[in-house]
């Protein structure tokens, strides 16, 4: 496959009518908030391809709209204009926003997996870390338990949770909840892995073994990751590109190493130093 | 006194049936679609009857609403004609249609229930009215009915297997006892009420009509005749109905029905049958028609 996986075309979420200042194509301001009308643009033109295999990084600090861009694009919410194409569920880029409920959840079911910030928003807590894997396998329609739980058990035994299978989700701690969720978001094998800062809060040496075990599995599948952090060493050890947001636009865009060694946008200096 | 005041006191206490034709109709109306959509829960205007919410007011409902000067009807109540809830929905069924209630379920055309199936065989023509608390399967893990119905649409039932996988886990096999979820016609997973699991296959493909109501909660379900009835279960955690060897019925010894326990003293169980006009009809007892009055 030549072509980019996903393609995110001049996305842009406001929450508000918005003006004719802030509609005009050139608008400028320090926030995200208009200082005419009061609109809030979450996000504002905000553009990229994803290649097949690629793991491509989005960085910026609190509220530049970083989880807002993972909810778009695991169809929690809808942009208010621009498109995402997705390239590998029909023949070529196809924006998904012609596509019906029924496709969006196969989408959602067997092509993209999402590991989010908060392990509550993806997982049941009353629920075991196996039923929370097999949930996938059960929507994809298997009904064999023996089947699923070998299948579930391999995958909880990658992520080095052998023996807590049957423990509920809830008695577990934050750095094993987070790897269920790797688990429960690659079980369908999907193409395209969205992590929404999967090691934020994490010790130190959770971290590093998380991160790990998410470049096994990506050297392992193949797949296209999305990975969107603040830390600019998870960035430097994961991502080969990367994009820089800030109040919802991005500020710059390029390789982890140019980013970092020879940063252009004033912010983007800020994070770096910042950083280091 | 206005023309209309003295209408009103020569005007009967109440229409045949109790309820007005307007309220019959938007019942009738529900029960259509229902019966049209099999499994799909219908929401209606759910009128006041002489009943609390929750004893039935959904299925009295539905029974006024259908029933016709032709018809006998009969009134269970887990399996049990002489209940206090059965006896008191049989009276007041037949003290505002003057209708002839029976015991004899080959006899009824409508058969009032909660909780159970008749043993007998049903025939075409016949219509089981179920009271149902819970319409919605999906309750026990969506709060919200406005994501349940979405989820409802587009058959997303995952989380309802994922209840059955844990309920595996947790004891080695499904342990659900009522309200065992049952996919109808291939497409809507519905909520069967209490009916023990016993009466689930009775169901598959059953010639009569059973109609669900659910007053308090406002919805009319349905599974018409000859519709495919099938209890959720794994490739190896197959659906099992109760399992009852060793056991037999106190009264008429029977092992082919659904037998509810009795405690004796000492703190064993004897096991009757559920459905006591079957255990009755199974004693060469006659089930007799009643008018409304029972004593």
């Amino acid at each position: 496959m030549a072509g980019p996986v996903i393609r995110a075309e001049r996305l842009s979420l406001r929450h508000g009518k918005g003006c004719a200042l802030c509609h005009a194509p050139d608008f400028v301001a320090e926030t995200n908030i208009c200082p005419q009308c009061g609109t809030v643009w979450a996000l504002r033109d905000v553009s990229f391809d994803v290649m097949p295999g690629e793991v491509f990084g989005i960085v910026g600090e609190s509220g530049a709209g970083k989880s807002t861009l993972i909810d778009i694009l695991d169809f929690a919410r809808d942009p208010s204009d621009g498109a995402i194409l997705y390239a590998p569920w029909k023949e070529g880029l196809v924006p998904v926003h012609d596509a019906t409920a029924q496709e969006r959840r196969y989408l959602r079911s067997f092509e993209i997996g999402v590991v989010h910030q908060n392990p509550r928003r993806n997982l049941m807590m009353g629920v075991s870390a196996g039923g929370n894997v097999v949930e996938r396998m059960l929507a994809a329609g298997n009904r064999h338990i023996g089947e699923m739980r070998g299948v579930a058990g391999d995958m909880l035994d990658h992520m080095e949770l052998a023996g807590r299978m049957d423990l509920k989700t809830g008695t577990l701690s934050m750095g094993m909840r987070q790897r269920v969720q790797i688990a429960r978001a690659l079980v369908n094998s999907p193409k395209v892995l969205l992590l929404d800062e999967p090691t934020t809060g994490l010790d130190l040496s959770v971290q590093a073994r998380t991160l790990d075990l998410i470049r096994q599995v990506h050297r392992r599948l193949g797949l296209a990751i999305i990975l969107v952090t603040h830390d600019w060493s998870v960035l430097r050890l994961m991502a080969r590109r990367a994009i820089v947001l800030k109040a919802g636009r991005v500020v710059e865009r390029g390789t982890v190493a140019q980013l970092m060694e020879d940063p252009q946008a004033p912010y983007t200096q800020l994070l770096v130093s910042s950083a280091l | 006194m206005t023309e209309m005041q003295a209408q009103t006191r020569e005007a009967p206490a109440y229409p045949y049936g109790y309820l007005d034709e307007f309220m019959k109709g938007s019942v009738r109306v529900a029960i259509l679609k229902a019966v049209c959509i099999p499994g799909y829960q219908v929401p209606y205007v759910s009128e006041e009857v002489p009943i609390a919410r929750g004893y039935g007011s959904g299925g009295l409902q539905i029974t006024l609403s259908i029933i016709g000067r032709e018809d006998r009807f009969k009134v269970i109540d887990e399996g049990d004609d002489e209940t206090v809830n059965a006896q008191n929905l049989r009276r007041m069924i037949g003290t505002v249609t003057g209708n002839v209630a029976t015991r004899d379920p080959a006899r009824a055309t409508i058969i009032q229930s909660r909780h159970k199936v008749p043993e007998a065989p049903l025939a075409e023509g016949q219509i089981v009215v179920l009271q149902s608390a819970f319409p919605d399967a999906l309750r026990f893990f969506e709060r919200s009915e406005a994501v349940s119905r979405q989820m409802h649409a587009e058959g997303d039932y995952a989380k309802l297997w994922l209840r059955l996988y844990e309920s595996v886990i947790d004891h080695g096999e499904i342990m659900i006892g009522g309200r065992y979820p049952v996919m109808v016609g291939g497409r809507y997973v519905l909520d069967p009420t209490h009916v023990p699991r016993w009466d689930l296959p009775m169901m598959d493909n059953s010639p009569a009509l059973f109609l669900f109501g659910a007053g308090r909660e406002k919805r009319i379900y349905a599974i018409p005749p000859y519709t495919s009835v099938v209890p959720l279960g794994f490739d190896d955690h197959p659906f099992r109905v109760e399992q009852q060897e060793g056991r037999a019925c106190l009264l008429c010894q029977s092992t082919d029905s659904f037998l509810a326990p009795v405690l004796r003293m000492g703190g064993a169980y004897d096991w009757v049958c559920s459905d006591t006009a079957y255990c009755r009809a199974r004693r060469g007892e006659e089930l007799e028609d009643a008018q409304w009055l029972d004593q």
